[in-house]
């Protein structure tokens, strides 16, 4: 599969013959064509897909928003959006079958990307008098956003088959089991409750942030790794004004962010970072080399003509002391390689600059943001036994003073175990572009006088938990290091209470034995404990030779002579705690010996599906897109009746779906695991009235999952 | 609101209106209109339109979760099933009689306010009794005139739950846009061969676009466009481009583009039946914009209606299963009957081998009853139906002195050719216009006297014999022939034999199955197999795994879910009077269909209205599928007469 060509236009745009050229905004086609098509051909192609959508379209053109154009190998996807735009897409099937996405995939993506684009830019409508300016933002936009699906196709399936919903954003579920969530303690103040009375409602800003969505994601791992946390738990977890009505669009942008790099860093939200393909170099470079010192990938840093010569220098340098240790790692390795690689050569420079001026706090802190299984290049290389000294009297430190330890400077620090800092925020130098000190998103809140605006957001990170603070553009004081300060300290002891929380709830680390996805029409939210991940979608190598270019990050690294500015730096900030596993190799022996067999393996609010395989976990989902695709071909009366459906195949799927006119339900089991208890709950559960226990089909599902699913309702 | 309307298929949403009030019990009928076990008793529309929440009586949880008119049904069935538990009932319905007799059936008396408030569990315990009663009250109220065909209290239908409940036929005149599948064939110039629904004039622009579009990816690709899907309404176009004709399904319907393609498969495939593909080409090789609808006759376009109005209105499965409908007949007579034909045969010797490809005797209602066929070769199912559909549509005038012999192309067979075909319905002393027909095919074109001889001989035989009567006499079977309680109708398809078996139609009486409401019916009852048979099928048409289990359940919403918005309907002062007044409540629908497939065979079931359990309609399940396998050398046609 390999994506063909993305087009934007407005048919409006063009009143008579000769100026039909005016309807095309964009028009790209992926990969290196070897005929670029004329205007001819491509006036053609978006003029047959409006013929297309006018035949096709009924009465009620409302209704009709996005087509699809089935050819033989081909599949053309359009979408179109207020009311004039149309969004195209070009898909083609290569020959070999393997690894074909579904097209609810695409279609979904297409609504995301334009989405994403009014999310950071504003609707297409608003550029009505400056169309060159739209078509240079959306070259800006839509086409480094295709380009990286282009390049990858898990983009689009990673992240489970919810994802074919774009109108819907993943919540966080940290109930488990038949558990209940503790009491809330009544010494102590619940986290959210921190935020709300210190932050929202403090006289300070109160008005001025007008929400705080708070976010949990943790690092996609698979089960066979020491530590892996459930994906039920991956999403928004609360937010605290109840009319954002962007929120299904800000949250799946930054899962998409999250999944599509794998982490979350400054460079990244401000949407500097993207993946590179320069196959002509790879070429070259394999013709040039010996077949013992393959090179496989690079780093191309994009930034000023005047510094790039200078910059591949470095580079090739770089690349020669670590091509050795690239070789085996796997793509997110390598992508996370790619991210923190930059920061390898801030290490460079700080260590100079450390040690003539003594600015060592910042040394540590840049060490300590460094997952510590990211610098597995380094550990081979020669340079290992100071590496894991440094890490490990650097940990030393942190563990011994559990107080908060902030940087005055960066608002960064640790405390325990745990990481946290502004990935965004007026403390990032004014060198930086204006994104990095507070990105403008389009946002809108229904009971807002103006219909959408620009809030100025900044994010913040504790961990795994991302925040987005949404601050009124008139708002002041967030520009102020004081308030920023405080923000840090109350933000800092709300996520602890929040991490405790979640982490010490009794049974959440047994293991499901269903898993299920709840998506809630009311409230657009879906709640999902299906394992993300896909297995490899792209039937040629060229992954390998993929990259992640950060767009003017050099001029910093370069530019030795601010030293001042080096040590407030951090847009270099990675998302997510220390990783547990390689903090207990390095204090072993230490006094922390009995903490490591408790977190030998650590698995929390996991299911049966985490155990699958990426294949097999693929051919499960494709097959419950089959059931929902037939399902989307019911033609039952929506408005008076509902559906539920029970599946059973020799595979072992037992699959229940429900749908109603506000809720689709799908649990999944294995009924080859499936034990007799149904008997059982059918005495027990002789009295219930809630109607979705009623069901006969829901019944047979077993007990864990009626239990599961009373304790939610009660919850 | 119209309460005239059939409640089975109105739009009305669950309301809870007024408890009930009581009524006459004395009075009511409870009469079912067939005696078969297995038919859930629901009684007529205007009892159920309005009724008061309901609340189980039974203790059975497979059958309590319904509502009361389900329980109803339930308790009717239980008491023919268990003489105990029929007696509970019954002394249940006794203690509550007295209490009814005693209250006055006036309807306006009692306070609406309270009616509205009432505890509905407060009186649950009179409900069947007192609404029962009710319905025979309220008829006058309801029934506004007489214009409307009384119906009997009970029948056995089936609720509708889907979006049309009208066929396609039933559109009104010169409004194009009522019909929500369409057919349409034309040739690769754009010029129209046929369609189903629409005018000349209009047609005839429309096919142009739909030429320019299919030819642009032609050009520019070069690729083949396969279909164009909305989503949000549900809108499909599918495409087959059989150069030199295209042919498109335009449908809302829900199916899958692997089904459209199938059926546009099957009308192509009649064209060539018509033409043969030789021919075909030829008349387009000479000239491309070709104008084929003056090649055709009128009986071809009559034809094609025909098969579009059974593919998109009737109950035909066949397509669906991609398998032929069987005559079930007594396994031991239907030896008898093939080696009497292939004694038949030998005796002729006369008749060179080759000469007759197959014989068939088709039964009424395009049941497959025999078939004589060489060593090693099958009809493919598409060129049978073809055959079928011709017979039962285009030939069906013919008496039984008449006899036909037509060159038909079998396009799966051969599409280059044609294959003779002598066809005679055979005597049928019943009164009966249905008649079976024998069908001798043969490769020769003037095999006509040897054939005719051949049948005229076998006919005396089989009339001799006895076979005939028994041919004439087997009228398939009913549902109530197998134990399976609760069950509303089948079809087993057995995959070895390529063949299926359904039992009758089993619906009111005096609904004759060709009036619109017998149509309404099958539409429904086919909409609900084809949605069925979607849920276990991939769009590719294949089964999504070797054996599958899927229980689909249709029911009203959940209360909480009911979004309805009271102010989209509009009553007249009238009907809210009589809504405000009576006490009538739309039955709560909950039909449980189930679709089981193995490597065997594949079974689709509707259980009745009310059946909740899945447990109960898998029991009756298993009990079909054993009585199908039990049964299956009366059922199926394993071998046929092998020559």
């Amino acid at each position: 599969m390999r994506l063909r060509y993305i087009t934007v236009f407005d048919p409006s745009r063009s009143t008579n013959e000769n100026d039909t050229f005016k309807q095309l905004l964009l028009f790209h086609y992926f990969g290196n064509t070897d005929s670029v098509p004329s205007l001819n051909e491509k006036l053609s192609t978006i003029g047959i897909i409006q013929g297309i959508w006018s035949l096709t379209s009924s009465d009620d053109q409302l209704k009709d928003s996005e087509k699809m154009i089935e050819l033989n190998n081909d599949i053309i996807l359009c979408i179109k959006v207020e009311s004039k735009f149309f969004i195209s897409l070009a898909i083609s099937n290569t020959d070999d079958d393997h690894g074909t996405i579904p097209f609810q995939y695409f279609n979904s993506y297409l609504w995301l990307s334009y989405k994403f684009f009014k999310l950071l830019n504003g609707p297409f409508a608003g550029f009505s008098r400056d169309f060159n300016k739209l078509t240079d933002l959306l070259n800006e936009f839509v086409i480094p956003f295709w380009n990286d699906i282009y390049l990858n196709l898990e983009t689009v399936t990673n992240r489970s088959f919810t994802v074919i919903w774009p109108d819907f954003y993943k919540r966080a579920d940290f109930q488990h089991g038949t558990s209940i969530p503790i009491d809330k303690n009544t010494d102590k103040e619940a986290w959210d409750t921190v935020i709300l009375q210190k932050i929202l409602l403090d006289k300070k800003s109160y008005l001025g942030i007008k929400d705080i969505l708070v976010y949990h994601l943790p690092k996609c791992t698979r089960a066979h790794t020491r530590e892996s946390i459930g994906t039920k738990t991956y999403g928004l977890v609360r937010n605290f004004s109840s009319d954002l009505n962007t929120l299904p669009d800000i949250s799946n942008w930054l899962y998409h962010l999250h999944h599509t790099y794998g982490e979350i860093s400054s460079h990244i939200l401000t949407g500097n970072a993207h993946f590179k393909q320069d196959l002509q170099l790879e070429e070259e470079r394999e013709r040039n080399q010996t077949t013992d010192e393959g090179q496989e990938e690079e780093i191309i840093v994009e930034e000023e003509e005047r510094q790039q010569q200078r910059q591949q220098q470095q580079q090739q340098q770089q690349q020669e002391a670590s091509q050795n240790h690239t070789k085996g790692l796997s793509l997110s390795e390598r992508m996370i390689r790619n991210v923190t690689l930059p920061i390898t050569f801030a290490y460079d420079a700080i260590h100079e600059v450390s040690t003539t001026t003594g600015v060592s706090s910042s040394l540590s802190m840049i060490m300590d943001y460094v997952p510590r299984p990211h610098w597995s290049f380094m550990s081979s290389s020669s340079d290992k036994s100071t590496s894991n000294n440094k890490y490990s009297s650097n940990h030393g430190s942190s563990n011994a003073n559990t107080a908060l330890i902030t940087d005055s400077e960066s608002m960064g620090g640790t405390i325990g175990n745990s990481r946290f800092g502004f990935l965004v925020s007026p403390l990032n130098s004014n060198l930086l572009p204006p994104s990095y000190q507070a990105l403008k998103l389009n946002l809108k809140f229904e009971n807002s006088k103006d219909n959408e605006t620009f809030y100025n957001c900044l994010f913040w990170y504790f961990d795994d938990f991302l925040i987005v603070i949404v601050c009124d553009p008139s708002f002041s004081r967030v520009w102020e290091n004081d308030y920023l300060k405080d923000l840090n300290f109350q933000l800092c002891q709300s996520m602890k209470r929040l991490k405790s929380e979640i982490f010490n709830l009794k049974d959440c680390d047994t293991m499901e034995s269903f898993g299920y996805v709840i998506r809630d029409s009311i409230t657009n939210e879906i709640e999902s404990s299906i394992p993300f991940g896909s297995p490899k979608m792209s039937s040629n190598e060229n992954i390998s030779t993929l990259q992640l270019a950060i767009n003017g990050i050099d001029q910093f690294i370069n530019d030795n002579s601010n030293s001042i500015s080096l040590a407030n730096w951090n847009p270099i900030t990675i998302m997510g705690g220390f990783n547990t596993s390689s903090r207990n190799n390095i204090t072993q022996g230490s006094e922390n010996e009995e903490d490591d067999n408790n977190q030998a393996l650590i698995r929390r609010y996991l299911n049966f599906l985490n155990l699958m395989s990426t294949e097999k976990l693929w051919d499960l989902q494709i097959d419950i897109l089959q059931f929902l695709g037939s399902l989307q071909n019911s033609k039952r009366d929506p408005e008076y009746f509902q559906e539920e459906r029970l599946l059973k195949l020799n595979n072992g799927i037992l699959c229940y779906i429900k749908e109603t006119n506000s809720k689709l339900v799908i649990i999944i089991k294995n009924w080859f695991q499936h034990d007799g208890t149904t008997k059982a709950v059918k005495q027990k559960h002789h009295s219930i009235s809630n109607a979705i226990q009623k069901s006969s089909l829901f019944q047979s599902l077993g007990r864990d999952v009626i239990d599961w699913w009373e304790s939610r309702e009660i919850y | 609101m119209n309460l005239n309307e059939n409640y089975l298929d109105a739009d009305v949403p669950e309301r809870k209106l007024k408890p009930s009030k009581s009524g006459n019990f004395e009075g009511i009928p409870i009469v079912a209109p067939t005696s078969e076990p297995t038919t859930s008793v629901n009684l007529d529309k205007t009892f159920f339109t309005k009724a008061p929440l309901a609340v189980s009586i039974s203790d059975d949880r497979s059958m309590s979760r319904s509502t009361s008119i389900n329980s109803l049904n339930t308790a009717y069935l239980s008491s023919r099933r268990s003489p105990l538990r029929a007696m509970k009932l019954q002394a249940k319905n006794d203690l509550m009689s007295t209490e009814l007799t005693n209250s006055s059936g006036n309807i306006s008396q009692l306070p609406s306010v309270q009616k509205k408030y009432a505890d509905p569990y407060l009186d649950s315990e009179n409900d069947i009794r007192s609404r029962l009663a009710e319905s025979i009250y309220s008829m006058e109220t309801s029934v506004r005139g007489s214009e409307i065909q009384r119906r009997p209290y009970v029948s056995n239908e089936i609720p509708n739950v889907f979006k049309f409940s009208k066929p396609n036929n039933v559109k009104v005149p010169n409004e194009q846009e009522t019909y929500d599948k369409n057919f349409l064939i034309f040739t690769s110039a754009g010029k129209p061969i046929y369609c189903m629904h629409g005018k000349d004039e209009k047609i005839m622009s429309y096919t142009g676009l739909v030429n320019t579009v299919v030819s642009y990816f032609q050009v520019n690709g070069p690729s083949e466009l396969k279909t164009i899907s909305t989503f949000a309404s549900d809108k499909r176009f599918t495409f087959l481009d059989k150069s030199p004709i295209l042919l498109m399904a335009q449908s809302e319907r829900g199916e899958s583009s692997n089904e459209l393609l199938n059926q546009l498969d099957f009308l192509y495939s009649y064209i060539l039946s018509s033409l043969s593909e030789r021919q075909l080409v030829r008349l387009f090789s000479k000239r491309e914009n070709f104008d084929l609808r003056n090649y055709l006759e009128t009986t071809d376009f009559e034809n094609l209606d025909e098969i579009c109005s059974l593919i998109c209105d009737r109950m035909f499965p066949s397509l669906l299963l991609n398998s032929l409908q069987c005559l079930p007949f007594r396994h031991s007579s239907r030896l008898k009957l093939q080696s009497l034909i292939l004694q038949q045969l030998e005796k002729r010797q006369d008749i060179p081998r080759g000469t007759l490809l197959y014989g068939l005797i088709i039964a009424p209602q395009n049941k497959l009853c025999c078939v004589l066929r060489p060593k090693g070769h099958t009809l493919h199912t598409t060129d049978l139906h073809l055959l079928f559909c011709l017979i039962s549509h285009q030939f069906q005038n013919l008496d039984e002195t008449q006899e036909l012999w037509v060159p038909i192309c079998f396009p799966k067979f051969n599409s280059s050719g044609f294959l003779y075909c002598y066809i005679k319905f055979l005597p049928n002393d019943s009164n009966s216009n249905e008649k079976s027909a024998l069908v001798l095919i043969s490769a020769q074109k003037d095999a006509f006297f040897s054939l005719k001889s051949f049948s005229d001989e076998l006919i005396v035989k089989l009339e001799s014999e006895r076979i005939l009567k028994k041919i004439n006499a087997s009228k398939g079977f009913k549902l109530s022939d197998i134990p399976a309680p609760m069950v509303h109708h089948f079809i087993y398809k057995s995959k070895q034999n390529v063949q299926y078996v359904m039992p009758h139609f089993e619906i009111n009486s005096n609904i004759a199955m060709d009036s619109s409401q017998g149509l309404e019916y099958e539409l429904k009852l086919k909409t609900y197999y084809q949605q069925l048979h979607g849920t276990v099928v991939r769009d590719n048409g294949n089964l999504l795994s070797r054996s599958i289990l899927n229980f689909v359940k249709w029911s009203s919403q959940d209360n909480k879910d009911m979004a309805i918005d009271e102010t989209r309907m509009q009553f007249s002062e009238l009907d809210e009077y009589i809504i405000g007044n009576s006490s009538f409540e739309q039955e709560s629908v909950n039909m449980l269909g189930m679709a089981w497939v193995t490597p065997k065979f594949e079974l689709y079931l509707i259980g009745n209205n009310g059946v909740v359990d899945k447990k109960v309609l898998f029991k009756s399940a298993r009990k079909v599928a054993n009585w199908c396998q039990k049964n299956e050398s009366r059922l199926f046609i394993s071998e046929g007469a092998v020559f």
